[in-house]
């Protein structure tokens, strides 16, 4: 445990004067304009409003964001040999893996944040009569980021792997993209861990497959996001612990 | 000699690399205080030799004994004694090298002050607060060597420290880690494939070729290897051969008429010059040839070779 509260210090001071955290604003701010742009007209404005906003933020640039924070993770250590040097300090490459993945989730908490801001903001622009469904929002809010934690394992993975930021990038844009159409699908959807945080984040029909307060069925969460993630992660953990360091 | 009474023990220590052979069977020994030259061109299996000892990669086979202990087994308390500069410098560009230091000092828990130390000792104080991507090679080496110090190591691991310096540069880092064992009382491994860099700062030397140890023990042993040879100038080279052998002086005739006689004593030359003189030779000149360091490192990659 102190192991890892030491990478994450450590990995703090990597973070400064790095681009990486203007990243975050940019599907918060995209959705802001959506929801100033959208005009609801149901007796659920908030949620329409949301639902909208939603949309390209959890089917597209959140496990789009996820991977390319993931992906430019390792980047300064890849860049200039800082492999060789970390791997050379008395901390162990478990707890410097874990530590990496939780600035991964931390980054994507963030951006959940900043796009929770984004719809209070666009509702308060609106002025919508009733007042805002804080729980429900919150609720699809943090399903999506739960969802995202598989998607952030595989990355993590194939950061440590290859030095090559394009390569990273390359898996998730091509995972992300068809999206677009499995989301849709009653067959695929359900399985696909890159739908999950757009399945996790839009409003679902049957409020009764929620567990634990989540927009997200027991099942799904169990054996398609905790199933990937594990599956994910402790491969990725498992090749890191064994990489030669050339 | 008991195994603790070596700051680093390597046993069999090989790595193969999808069946070519990198590292084969080295037996490394390095005592406290030493500045251990680890000699041998590029691609002798130096680097990754001291990959291995730092748990960067894993050994195929053989073990790795630092202070007393066995690398796998106490891996992260043998990190924390040691200090490395693994080939090329590594640094985070974007950042200054107050923050490069700090990302290390942040996992092996030193006072901040020490940053300011290590700084002060590579002569980068004043360069500090320049983002590393800007520093020359020779600022960015040293900035590795600040980062290698951090810990007050007991044992720093130099991989081709002076690469890519100019010769000020060169001479800087060589006095550096020359002052470091009386100073600080630190164990240095160095490793060059230059034989002149090793052999000004290092008192002890390994010379590995095709990852093979062809050689370990102290410079001046290297140096007692030195063969002398004397050459003899004279009016009448032919004759004087038959009489030097004929009086138990080996000689040879070499190319222009010269003699060659190989590990004489000051004794024996004295008698052949008498012997000559007597004979009635007119003798030019006698000049004694010592083989350089370069001859001996030269001659023994060769007979290792393949």
């Amino acid at each position: 445990m102190k192991g890892i509260f030491k990478v994450l210090r450590s990995e703090a001071v990597k973070l400064r004067h790095s681009k990486l955290s203007s990243l975050l604003f940019i599907s918060p701010l995209l959705s802001l304009s959506v929801g100033i742009m959208y005009n609801a007209n149901s007796d659920m404005p908030w949620l329409e409003m949301y639902s909208m906003m939603a949309l390209s933020h959890a089917i597209l640039f959140l496990p789009l964001m996820t991977g390319i924070i993931g992906a430019l993770m390792c980047r300064y250590e890849h860049a200039n040999g800082g492999w060789k040097q970390t791997l050379a300090l008395p901390i162990s490459r478990t707890n410097l893996y874990v530590g990496k993945f939780l600035i991964i989730c931390f980054m994507t908490f963030t951006m959940q944040l900043l796009f929770f801001l984004a719809v209070v903001a666009a509702g308060m622009f609106k002025g919508f009569a009733s007042p805002m469904p804080i729980k429900e929002i919150a609720t699809f809010v943090i399903s999506g980021w739960i969802a995202t934690l598989p998607l952030a394992a595989l990355q993590l993975f194939f950061s440590t792997m290859w030095a090559s930021f394009a390569a990273a990038l390359t898996i998730t844009v091509i995972f992300t993209l068809p999206n677009l159409l499995i989301i849709q699908s009653g067959d695929y959807g359900p399985y696909y861990p890159w739908a999950q945080p757009g399945l996790a984040m839009l409003p679902m029909s049957d409020s009764s497959m929620n567990t634990l307060g989540l927009n997200i069925s027991l099942e799904t969460l169990l054996f398609v996001i905790g199933g990937s993630f594990l599956v994910f992660f402790v491969t990725g953990l498992l090749y890191f612990q064994r990489k030669d360091v050339a | 000699m008991n195994m603790s009474d070596f700051i680093v023990q390597t046993k069999q220590l090989t790595k193969t690399y999808k069946g070519k052979i990198a590292v084969d069977q080295v037996n490394l020994q390095i005592q406290k205080g030493q500045i251990y030259g680890f000699l041998g061109s590029n691609g002798a299996g130096k680097t990754t030799t001291i990959r291995m000892l730092l748990g960067l990669i894993q050994p195929t086979d053989g073990e790795v004994h630092i202070f007393g202990k066995n690398l796998k087994k106490d891996k992260l308390s043998i990190l924390r004694k040691i200090g490395s500069l693994v080939e090329y410098p590594s640094y985070y560009g974007h950042l200054n090298a107050i923050e490069n230091l700090e990302t290390i000092r942040r996992i092996i828990d030193v006072p901040k002050s020490r940053i300011d130390e290590v700084l002060a000792i590579v002569q980068l104080t004043a360069d500090a607060k320049r983002p590393v991507k800007g520093y020359s090679l020779g600022m960015k080496q040293r900035l590795g060597i600040a980062a290698a110090l951090l810990g007050s190591p007991e044992l720093l691991v130099l991989d081709e420290p002076t690469n890519g310096l100019d010769p000020s540069g060169i001479l800087e880092i060589r006095e550096l880690i020359k002052s470091l064992p009386q100073q600080y009382g630190i164990t240095v491994l160095v490793s060059s494939h230059l034989l002149s860099e090793v052999e000004q700062m290092a008192t002890n030397v390994g010379i590995i070729q095709h990852g093979r140890m062809l050689f370990q023990d102290s410079i001046e042993t290297l140096v007692q290897q030195a063969k002398q040879h004397i050459m003899l100038s004279v009016s009448e080279p032919e004759r004087a051969v038959a009489t030097l052998n004929a009086a138990g002086i080996r000689t040879n005739l070499e190319s222009e008429g010269l003699l060659h006689c190989s590990y004489v004593p000051d004794t024996k030359i004295a008698s052949a010059v008498h012997l000559l003189v007597h004979d009635g030779h007119d003798i030019y000149r006698i000049t004694e040839k010592r083989e350089s360091l370069e001859d001996i490192f030269l001659a023994m990659t060769r007979e290792g070779g393949f």
